[in-house]
């Protein structure tokens, strides 16, 4: 781990590289301020980037939008009562009255500086954790490999809310998509119909824009309301708020820790750990009827635990290719597109590339608490730009950053047919992050299954006799049963807990 | 329900369809270029072919499970009392900011605008066609003020332009038919 930081401090201590961290949290506050954008379309606006410039540098950029966006969600939560970000729903519930009471600096402040002492921590999981998971997973071979990749793609299915077979389906066509183009082991065409442009597969920045960003277009254009201006005045925060968060030093521990786990669970993510801790935080206060009135500890509960679920998230991810959602999906798309593949063969070729990327993370964290401070201002008027005057420039955006990326007009055409495809898919209920997830997975499942194959010299057997694999295998069944009980059934299990939270508190 | 039902039958019937050309192609053009030989190092559509497989096994089941779900049953339940319980069971993700609904002919409209944009970008290149298309789409978004609608449309289109050309150093489209002073 000494190794990997003192490589990371060459590759991250530059200009540029610290640079565009900071810049990165700038605009992630920004994206994540306005409703419907979101940290996940700012990391895929920005991917388009990363390929022009230093590994580590376009990674901070990925990496400082996507804790910034983390963050940015809950001003609009705290202000309008609109999470940003769903992860930030949970923000509201004592956010937004104490902004009632005239608290908005108060909740803001609170918001930022437990989301960067929330982050902080994650991090700190994230730099001690992942090379320790990455040497386990460094004597793996191919068929243990194969049985781990496929539990990311099935974990996913948990995070599908609106079914599960769906969500299975979504990422069997993602799979379907990453096969397409030259075929690794024979360097055979696969499906690309004479296309010389499709040699090279669907480029994900085309697929990620369409699915995500021109779909969510149209969807907020459908929506309407894109002429209004809510009335905000500008306001700075105290810095009381960082004593506040520091005298709730256990409320903002417990909500790190359980962020950072929750976050390292696959198919988990920031809105089942922010519900967690706040209901944990109410369980163990003192005044726990208080909460939902506007009670600090819920603010710094919730924020704490979202921000560390960024740092649990990105264990698996880097350590062993299993994004923990679509967000660090992206991310490990993105690697992929500077040509370094995510897993535990990161950390042994690129061990500086790595200390790096934890230490862009943990800078990010730190920019988040300054910036975040320093410009609130700035992002709570954001918040009354109209919806008119932003859908066209991110519109405009999508399209340069999808043909910057190749300088490809067939990018732009391919990114087009994925917004239809993606907006179809949302209104039929098929999930998009398994499709995104399966498409960032495939070039390592496939691999991985046929090298399994070939070491059996065909046959299937090879995944039980390895124990390993078999074990993981196991579970992934399990995950299926569990995955195909009703959501109904999941919710009133899901209800039962937080009531027996509940209860706990007032006994 | 029984709508839903109906898309979920529409949903599996594509993917079923689709599933079945990839196998086609396996079976057709994979086996014409000999990408099918061989052990699983030589086989090229073995991997495709599984996936279709599974896929057809799942669309299977949606259909099936669509039928067998009671009535009603993909309902939301009704919110609880208590406020934490209902916001657990509904986060509320990017609520509209108004009700003011645009119809699908202005999505259709709108659709139209940006393929025909990708079309004139390919043809006359960026710096031509941008501005133009900035302005109509901000216009069909309810801007009113052309002060406004110019100011937006050349200041994002410039924008764009010394972020992408000038600090990335990427080459936006000439165009196939450049202008001259271009």
């Amino acid at each position: 781990m000494h190794g990997i930081l003192s490589g990371g401090l060459e590759t991250f201590l530059g200009l540029q590289q610290i640079l565009l961290t900071g810049f990165g949290v700038f605009m992630g506050i920004i994206i994540g301020v306005l409703p419907g954008i979101g940290p996940l379309l700012g990391v895929i606006l920005f991917t388009s980037v990363v390929i022009h410039i230093s590994p580590v540098g376009g990674m901070g950029l990925l990496i400082g939008v996507y804790v910034g966006g983390s963050c940015g969600g809950a001003i609009s939560a705290i202000l309008l009562r609109i999470p940003g970000t769903p992860i930030a729903a949970a923000t509201l519930l004592d956010g937004y009255p104490m902004a009632k009471k005239g608290k908005s600096p108060e909740a803001v402040g609170l918001a930022i500086v437990a989301s960067s002492m929330g982050g902080l921590l994650g991090g700190a999981a994230l730099v001690f954790v992942s090379p320790l998971l990455a040497e386990i997973a460094l004597k793996f071979g191919p068929p243990e490999y194969f049985a781990l990749t496929v539990t990311g793609l099935i974990a996913i299915a948990v995070v599908a809310r609106e079914s599960t077979l769906k969500g299975l389906l979504s990422a069997c066509f993602g799979l379907i998509i990453a096969s397409i183009g030259t075929d690794p082991f024979t360097g055979y065409d696969r499906f690309t119909f004479g296309y010389g442009n499709m040699m090279g597969g669907i480029r994900l920045v085309a697929l990620l824009v369409g699915l995500f960003a021109i779909s969510e277009m149209f969807i907020q254009i459908e929506q309407g309301g894109l002429n209004i201006k809510p009335n905000i005045k500008a306001f700075r925060p105290p810095f009381s708020t960082v004593l506040t968060v520091l005298r709730n030093f256990v409320n903002l521990i417990r909500a790190s820790a359980i962020g950072t786990f929750i976050g390292a669970l696959p198919g988990t993510g920031g809105v089942a750990s922010s519900f967690i801790s706040y209901a944990m935080a109410k369980a163990s206060s003192k005044e726990p009827e208080k909460f939902g009135t506007g009670m600090p500890e819920g603010i710094i509960a919730s924020e704490a635990a979202n921000n560390a679920c960024c740092g649990g998230a990105l264990i698996p991810s880097l350590a062993l290719a299993i994004p923990g959602d679509p967000i660090t999906a992206v991310l490990l798309g993105a690697l992929m597109l500077i040509g370094l593949l995510p897993g535990p063969e990161l950390f042994r070729q690129y061990p500086d590339i790595v200390g790096g990327l934890f230490l862009a993370y943990l800078a990010a964290n730190i920019f988040l608490f300054v910036l975040g401070l320093l410009f609130t201002p700035l992002f709570v008027s954001i918040l009354k730009i109209r919806k008119n005057r932003l859908i066209p420039m991110i519109i405009l955006l999508s399209i340069v950053g999808t043909f910057a990326v190749q300088a490809s007009i067939f990018d732009v055409w391919s990114m087009w047919f994925f917004g239809l495809v993606g907006y179809v898919m949302r209104k039929r209920g098929f999930p998009l992050a398994p499709l995104v997830i399966a498409r960032v997975l495939g070039p390592i499942v496939e691999p991985a299954f046929r090298r399994s194959l070939i070491l059996s010299g065909g046959s299937f057997s090879i995944f039980v006799e390895r124990p390993i694999a078999f074990v993981i295998l196991i579970f992934n069944v399990i995950l299926l049963i569990w995955t195909s009980v009703p959501p109904d059934k999941m919710r009133s299990a899901r209800v039962a807990l937080v009531r027996l939270i509940s209860k706990r508190s007032y006994s | 329900m029984f709508k839903e039902r109906r898309w979920n039958i529409i949903s599996a019937s594509f993917c079923v369809g689709l599933a079945c050309y990839i196998i086609y192609l396996t079976l057709t053009a994979f086996v014409e270029d000999r990408a099918t030989g061989g052990g699983p190092f030589a086989n090229s559509a073995f991997y495709p072919q599984l996936v279709a497989g599974i896929i057809i096994f799942l669309s299977v089941l949606l259909v099936i499970s669509s039928f067998i779900q009671k009535p009603g049953g993909e309902k939301p339940p009704e919110a609880g009392k208590d406020e934490t319980l209902r916001d657990i069971d509904q986060p509320e993700e990017g609520q509209p900011l108004g009700n003011d609904r645009v119809s699908r002919k202005f999505l259709i409209g709108i659709a139209f605008i940006l393929i025909a944009y990708t079309v004139f970008l390919d043809m006359f290149g960026y710096v031509v066609v941008t501005p133009f298309f900035m302005a109509l789409i901000f216009w069909m978004l309810k801007i009113r003020k052309w002060i406004a609608i110019t100011l937006l449309s050349v200041i994002s289109t410039f924008v764009m332009y010394v972020f992408f050309s000038s600090l990335l150093e990427v080459i936006l489209p000439p165009g196939r038919y450049s202008l001259i002073w271009w």
